[in-house]
């Protein structure tokens, strides 16, 4: 009996529940709203023909800045399309990955979701996940460059709109720069030379910090440097790993030559001084004795929030890209901060796609927002906020335009992929704590990154 | 006069032992309550402040970050998400209350056929770790249509579902002698009026700390809300504190997350205080006479 | 005082062969006990059932979340005793029990003793020391716990006021793995409130009969108290190793599984599969797995319980000799 019970439960497990998440709902949906939607959408605006009432929900994730601008810019948006509702599902980055995982899993998305880069490839696959926003004449792509839109593609779909391009920067606290009397480094070896000098002002004082709280910033930079003295991508354009072991293992020296050169904590110090704790939240950091971090344009403003808060304050600024001489490529990254994206699954796919337009392109919108999302890359959004607020300050807004114009090789998808990070974040704590050499850490991460590789695009 | 000098010895004695024994306690009791203390300054400092110093005591005073948090950035006021979370946890606490002691009941003091293996099942469901069964559970409520309801996080309750706390009732209940319900029933109580007349008040601060294990529990969970809640209107305190925290963004107050978190604190703290005097009582009903 | 040794040590599930004969004495169908138990049987078919089921299923298969499962039989099982992160995670979690559950046990019943005494101001420290557990998973435990362990953090201050070396409690495994059993033990309370309750339910009379034959404290304490408390320290026992074993917040609020895994337990191998890697499938079987160890280690422990355990309502309790 027990048996029985259970067998059923698996049979309708495997029919039901979870076969219900694939794409095979999704073709059905654009395709009944592609052909009016033209017509449609600009009737909506002169408001001529009577519509039905529809609820869309929205959902995103951020601080208190970005609530209280995306509600504003729903209530404009509310205010003109009448028949549209607009329901906000909005919520802190604590836990909303897992909650839209759990919501993909059951079918239960919300219609338009504000999505990470890696989301893409995890959530959608096939391109078939989100709504192929080609489809949607609603949206105005011509506001993006294709080398923006291009981060938006699953297998060939455009699944996602970028809201705003990022980079890792390099970023100096000035004001301990100046009172070593040590100038804001330019290359990797005026780095490396500031860490000598930071050594002799006292032991605990290093020039720069690769923060491992938040992600992969040392494999980060040691792929930079590998990228720009060997002019391969660390994951090529068709998502295969474009390092060899040997490569692998320059890249992982030079990690351990900035340590050796006191440029930045081992990663035994740094994990002594304050654990798993993001650098902005760490005493080194505010104290300004580590002097210098590598981070997204995007997330610097919690850097340089910390150092203006302190009595006297401390001056965060932006420093020059380093690339080697003789470098066969700039090898820096550019990624989407954050995309936006259509539930497939939606049954408003036109109303949807009317607010997304309104939220990315909308010059009123993009005034109401602001750079709560970053600096917006839509042309139209751009150049409506560059009107309404001055941004030549702002560092965000320098880190993403030194990104943007250094000619940047792109994240591919499945380099933020979290096992990916797993694996270069083992063999840099395995070089770093001398428990394997980085010939051994290199073979073991050539092997698991060609393993993970394989298995995300089978 | 041997006698009073005796008496005044062991009185020294037992003076210095008091002394001694209130130096520990005391001592113990700032290791326990400094991190409060701490908490309760942090919510006046900023960021780099709260970062750079154990020391509790804040540059200044400003009730701001209070004002602030207590708005939020969202649509509603801390007061709205307080009054959601006390729709989870009261008829929460209730439900388990109630079920668990009849559970319990049932398991501590009947034959029952295949008692032993119930009894493994019950302990069974608490041997699987809870991430993995919170993709199926919210699958489950989907077919019940009761997302975004309140329903996932107290009905289970009405069903005794917190096993753990049945099998904490069943080991009390085990420690009384079964004279007890026995003389009861000879003279003419019920089985159900022995549990609530004999058993009940002497199991009584057990009860009560199963009430307050559930209301803390509750008060703080977050990732039951966190899935099956999706409207920000019904969103209880614990979604509602980390609502402004974007730790991939460009930064927030902290100080204001420390003010409502807090707050937050307050229902619970008041709740065990109130709890703890019935572990006093515990000493005059709790005492079992055969 | 002599009830530790009249008292029979009988589990829980097994029925006394004299208590059956007084209840059908009492002419009570064998099934009333089972309306009692109703309401948790039709819960446990309702709404625990199937998600156990279902990740018993899933655990056989390849889940990513958003496509079907896919069936592949024993592949993750295999997998898993090949991957050295799960052998890892493994012993970690081993190591994490090992020192957390007898600690934190200790802890909390000595506390519980002294928390039990008739002292003035008792009321005022009973809260002070449950406040920690109240704080829970507060986002101020992780900024302090870093303040207390970090480099030149207070515990390593206090060490090298006392001539002793700095250690580096983040840096390195071991140390690591002690800062999380140190928060854990630090949130005693509920264990040291359940220790309170069965104090406070103890009969005074055997104490007030073992202070007229002259009975120490001392010997009070391992006599009548240790044997009276018995089912509340296993109960304690198997709450905590079960919890000891499904840790997850502590290790992912302070360390992230660091350094070098660590503290990486065997849960957080379990969450960041499911929600990290899109492993659901494999994921499952590691949860089945830990189930299994869980379960064994709960097995003895009540096997182990029929040693030590004394149970009042097996007929011959303290009441019972009284009477």
């Amino acid at each position: 009996m027990k048996k029985i019970i259970a067998i059923s439960l698996a049979a309708m497990l495997a029919l039901g529940s979870f076969a219900g998440c694939g794409g095979n709902a999704a073709p059905e949906a654009p395709a009944s709203s592609q052909a009016p939607a033209a017509s449609e959408s600009s009737s909506a605006e002169s408001s001529e023909a009577v519509q039905e009432p529809v609820t869309i929900r929205v959902q995103w994730w951020g601080g208190d800045d970005r609530h209280e601008a995306t509600l504003k810019a729903i209530e404009a948006f509310q205010k003109k399309y009448d028949y549209i509702t607009v329901e906000p599902e909005y919520g802190g980055w604590d836990g909303h990955t897992e909650k839209v995982n759990t919501q993909f899993a059951g079918g239960t998305a919300a219609d338009v979701l504000q999505v990470n880069y890696d989301w893409i490839a995890n959530l959608s696959p096939d391109g078939k996940g989100f709504l192929d926003l080609k489809s949607a004449p609603e949206i105005d792509l011509s506001n993006w460059d294709e080398s923006v839109l291009k981060f938006g593609y699953s297998n060939g779909i455009l699944n996602a709109i970028p809201v705003s391009v990022t980079g890792r920067s390099l970023y100096y606290n000035k004001s301990t720069f100046d009172r070593l009397g040590v100038e804001i480094p330019n290359t990797w070896d005026d780095l490396k030379a500031a860490g000598a000098k930071f050594q002799a002002a006292g032991e605990n004082m290093y020039p720069f910090d690769l923060d491992t709280g938040s992600g992969f910033p040392a494999w980060y930079a040691a792929c930079v440097y590998e990228q720009q003295k060997t002019g391969k991508q660390f994951i090529t354009d068709d998502n295969k790993l474009g390092f060899t072991v040997d490569e692998i293992k320059d890249a992982l020296d030079f990690y351990m030559s900035l340590e050796q050169s006191k440029a930045i904590r081992t990663q035994q110090t740094r994990m002594n001084d304050a654990g798993e704790t993001a650098l902005y939240q760490t005493d080194p950091f505010i104290s300004g004795n580590v002097a210098g971090v590598l981070e997204w344009g995007s997330s610097i403003g919690k850097f340089a929030k910390v150092l203006t808060e302190k009595d006297p304050p401390d001056e965060l600024v932006l420093g020059d890209l380093p690339v080697i001489d003789g470098a066969k490529m700039n090898g820096w990254f550019m990624k989407p901060s954050l995309l936006f994206a259509i539930n497939a699954k939606t049954a408003h796919p036109k109303e949807s796609a009317l607010f997304l337009n309104y939220l990315l392109n909308d010059p009123e919108a993009s005034v109401i927002l602001g750079t709560s999302r970053g600096i917006p890359s839509s042309k139209s959004a751009m150049e409506a906020l560059k009107a309404s607020v001055d941004l030549e300050n702002d560092l965000a807004f320098l880190g993403t335009e030194q990104i943007m114009n250094c000619n940047p090789c792109i994240v591919s998808p499945y380099m933020e992929n979290a096992e990916m990070k797993e694996a270069y974040k083992t063999a840099v704590e395995s070089v770093s704590y001398g428990s394997a050499t980085s010939q051994d850490a290199a073979q073991t991460m050539f092997d698991s990154v060609t393993d993970i590789l394989a298995e995300l695009t089978a | 006069m041997r006698n009073t000098e005796y008496n005044a010895r062991t009185l020294a004695r037992k003076r210095i032992k008091s002394v001694v024994l209130y130096v520990l306690l005391i001592f113990v009791a700032i290791v326990m309550l400094y991190p409060m203390v701490w908490l309760f300054g942090a919510s006046f400092k900023n960021n780099a402040e709260i970062h750079s110093s154990i020391w509790f005591m804040p540059k200044s005073f400003s009730l701001q970050p209070y004002i602030d948090g207590w708005k939020t950035g969202s649509q509603y006021t801390m007061g709205h998400y307080f009054v959601n979370t006390f729709k989870i946890v009261i008829p929460r606490v209730i439900f388990t209350v109630i079920s668990v002691t009849l559970t319990a009941y049932g398991f501590a003091r009947f034959e029952f056929p295949f008692k032993k293996q119930l009894f493994a099942l019950l302990i069974g469901t608490l041997l699987l770790p809870n991430i993995i069964l919170r993709i199926p559970s919210y699958l489950m409520w989907n077919w019940f249509h009761l997302l975004d309801t309140y329903a996932p996080l107290t009905l289970p309750a009405l069903f005794a579902t917190d096993a753990l706390f049945v099998f904490m009732l069943i080991q009390f209940f085990r420690g009384i002698p079964k004279e007890l319900d026995e003389a009861a029933r000879i003279d003419g109580c019920g089985r159900f009026m022995t549990l609530i007349r004999i058993l009940v008040p002497v199991i009584k601060p057990a009860i009560t700390s199963i009430a307050l294990f559930s209301f803390m529990w509750t008060m703080n969970d977050f990732m039951g809300p966190l899935i099956f809640i999706s409207s920000v209107e019904k969103y209880p305190i614990t979604i509602a504190l980390r609502m402004s925290m974007d730790a991939t963004g460009a930064g927030y107050d902290e100080n204001r997350i420390i003010a409502m978190s807090i707050v937050s604190l307050i229902p619970s703290i008041v709740v065990f205080m109130c709890a703890q005097s019935q572990f006093i009582d515990g000493i005059t009903t709790g005492s079992v006479k055969g | 005082m002599s009830q530790a040794t009249v008292a029979k040590p009988v589990l829980g599930t097994q029925p006394g062969k004299k208590s059956g004969k007084r209840r059908s004495r009492l002419g009570e169908s064998p099934y009333h006990g089972l309306l009692y138990i109703t309401p948790w049987l039709i819960g446990f078919l309702v709404f625990t059932l199937y998600p156990i089921v279902a990740s018993f299923y899933l655990s056989f298969t390849k889940y990513d979340l958003v496509s079907a499962p896919k069936f592949i039989g024993l592949d993750n099982y295999v997998r898993m005793f090949k991957d050295p992160v799960f052998r890892k995670a493994l012993t970690v979690t081993f190591q994490y029990v090992i020192w957390e559950v007898p600690l934190k046990l200790a802890f909390s019943l000595f506390v519980a003793m002294i928390l039990n005494m008739k002292l003035r101001g008792i009321n005022f420290f009973r809260t002070a020391y449950y406040i920690p557990s109240i704080l829970g998973s507060n986002v101020a435990i992780a900024v302090l716990w870093k303040f207390i362990f970090q480099t030149n953090g207070l515990v390593n201050q206090v060490l090298n006021l006392l001539g002793m070396p700095s250690v580096g409690w983040f840096g390195e495994q071991f140390p690591a793995l002690i800062t999380i059993v140190l928060l854990r033990v630090w949130e005693f309370g509920s264990t040291m409130v359940i220790f309170l309750a069965a104090l406070k339910s103890l009969p005074q009379d055997v104490y007030e009969a073992a202070s007229v034959d002259g009975c120490t404290k001392f010997r009070q304490f391992f006599r009548i108290t240790i044997p009276l408390l018995s089912p509340t320290i296993f109960f304690n026992f198997v709450m905590q190793l079960i919890h000891a074993f499904q840790e997850f917040n502590a290790p992912y609020l302070i360390t992230k599984g660091g350094p070098q895994k660590g503290t990486y337990l065997l849960p957080i191998l379990i969450y960041e599969n499911t929600f990290k890697y899109y492993k659901m499938g494999y994921a499952a079987a590691m949860s089945w797995i830990l189930f299994i160890i869980i379960m064994i280690f709960t097995a003895f422990a009540f096997k182990g319980s029929k040693y030590w355990v004394f149970y009042s309502d097996d007929g011959k309790g303290a009441g019972e000799k009284d009477a």
